[in-house]
């Protein structure tokens, strides 16, 4: 029997959006990615489902609770258990990359300050966020102040980890490990993973589910129903696009 | 809070110094001369509490404050809110009024208390051993009298005046900071106006207090 899904939403549909209601159920473990041209509407739809804007309608269910009905209290929880990265979320410009990462730990009183730090350092190694992380974020390339950021939201064991564009910020080069790094995430800490991404060859390959945001539509696909075999020529055209892309690169 | 407390309070020190120096000899000695030669000088010692204890001790601290610390909270806030760092720190969970704001507050609460302490004591005695040396030696005596005349009542105006002075100032400087929008130039417009706005703020409350005092 599957566990409770941790987050659940029937047709829900984000603010200002131009494409049809979502319904997903997603669970632990579980590695979802949103892909599609429009990189506006796929951010706004994985921020409804963060919960970070309010949905234009639909329900919304994250780890079986509405979040209009959240007080203080769940809302901080729901921000620890369902971590929302995009591509250029900041890090406390005037602490280093430990210090960083122990903040929401200690915040939050998690752990001991030695446990936290031996986490704190673990993450950083095996995030690969590189060398010279003593120094200010400022002082650091974009690359790693983004690791630095993931491994701060990784600190607070979340059940859930939302990333818009998590390729983005990194170098050619980097992608590949950050790519195993996330799924050992997904592995060892049964983190749902959901992710908005141009990275098709990732998606393709790893996602037990593919969303689809055209203009009008939301189309869904999964392991039985594999998005290669879909005969929508927008969907084609955007995949052979972005295959042309790899290939010229 | 500690470090708000360090920037805010240690480090205006020097300036808090020069400026208490300035005090003693512009209001303290003169005070002291005006007084007695106007056959006056029994009410030399109230006199010196009033208007330097309570009147130009916080004021002056506040100026400083308002310019140092709060420009400084509006600038360090606003530039957080403009890359991003306190959308991060709410995503992670964290409440900024308990995390950013609240240190702020209180640190700056303590400091303005503390300096003013510090200003008053170096204006007066400063102000009261000049005049011993120049004018009279009996002047010596005001700083035994002044000791004592620091009565329950008038050290708690004296607290309950700085640590508000403190904390509307940093309030101001806060809310004013997390106004900042989206563009860099927002910041040093923020910035001047959270030292016009929390200056008219203590302008009001002090005010205020001396018509309640009065009364």
């Amino acid at each position: 029997m599957k566990n409770n899904p941790l987050i659940h939403c029937t047709q829900l549909l984000a603010k200002h959006s131009t494409t049809s209601e979502l319904n997903l159920t997603a669970h632990a473990g579980n590695i979802i990615s949103i892909i599609g041209q429009d990189q506006e509407s796929k951010s706004n739809l994985l921020k409804t489902i963060a919960a970070i804007t309010e949905a234009e309608s639909g329900h919304l269910y994250l780890a079986g609770r509405e979040p209009t009905q959240f007080n203080q209290d769940d809302w901080v929880n729901t921000r620890t258990q369902f971590a929302y990265i995009h591509a250029d979320t900041a890090i406390l410009s005037a602490a280093n990359a430990l210090q960083n990462l122990m903040l929401p730990a200690v915040y939050h009183h998690l752990g001991s300050s030695d446990d936290n730090m031996k986490k704190a350092q673990q993450l950083l190694h095996d995030i690969q966020a590189g060398e010279n992380l003593e120094l200010l974020p400022a002082y650091l390339r974009k690359e790693q102040r983004y690791k630095i950021a993931v491994a701060r939201a990784l600190m607070l064991n979340p059940q859930a980890l939302l990333l818009d564009s998590p390729f983005s910020a990194l170098e050619l080069t980097s992608i590949e490990p950050f790519q195993k790094f996330l799924l050992n995430q997904v592995k060892d800490r049964n983190i749902l993973l959901i992710l908005v991404t141009h990275n098709v060859s990732f998606a393709l390959k790893y996602s037990d589910q593919i969303i689809y945001l055209s203009g009008q539509q939301i189309f869904k696909f999964d392991k039985d129903k594999r998005i290669q075999d879909c005969t929508n020529a927008e969907i084609n055209n955007y995949l052979s696009m972005l295959a042309n892309n790899i290939n010229s690169k | 809070m500690v470090t708000q407390i360090i920037f805010t309070g240690i480090d205006a020190l020097p300036t808090i110094s020069l400026l208490g120096l300035a005090a003693g000899f512009v209001f303290t000695f003169r005070l002291i001369s005006v007084l007695e030669s106007v056959g006056a000088a029994s009410e030399t010692i109230n006199l010196l509490i009033n208007v330097i204890g309570l009147g130009i001790g916080p004021f002056l601290a506040a100026i400083i404050l308002i310019s140092r610390t709060g420009s400084a909270i509006v600038v360090d806030l606003g530039n957080m809110k403009l890359h991003g760092e306190i959308e991060g720190l709410e995503m992670l969970g964290i409440n900024i009024n308990n995390y950013l704001i609240a240190p702020r507050l209180i640190g700056t609460a303590i400091s303005q208390l503390a300096i003013t302490v510090y200003f008053t004591f170096i204006a007066l005695v400063f102000g009261i051993v000049l005049s011993g040396l120049l004018v009279s030696n009996s002047h010596f005596d005001f700083l035994y009298e002044i000791g004592t005349a620091f009565t329950p009542y008038l050290v708690m105006i004296f607290v309950i005046k700085n640590l508000l002075f403190g904390i509307v100032i940093a309030a101001t400087s806060c809310y004013i900071g997390l106004h900042v929008k989206s563009s860099p130039t927002e910041v040093p417009q923020q910035a001047t106006r959270a030292i016009v706005n929390s200056l008219i703020a203590i302008f009001i409350i002090e005010g205020l207090l001396a018509l309640a005092i009065l009364q």
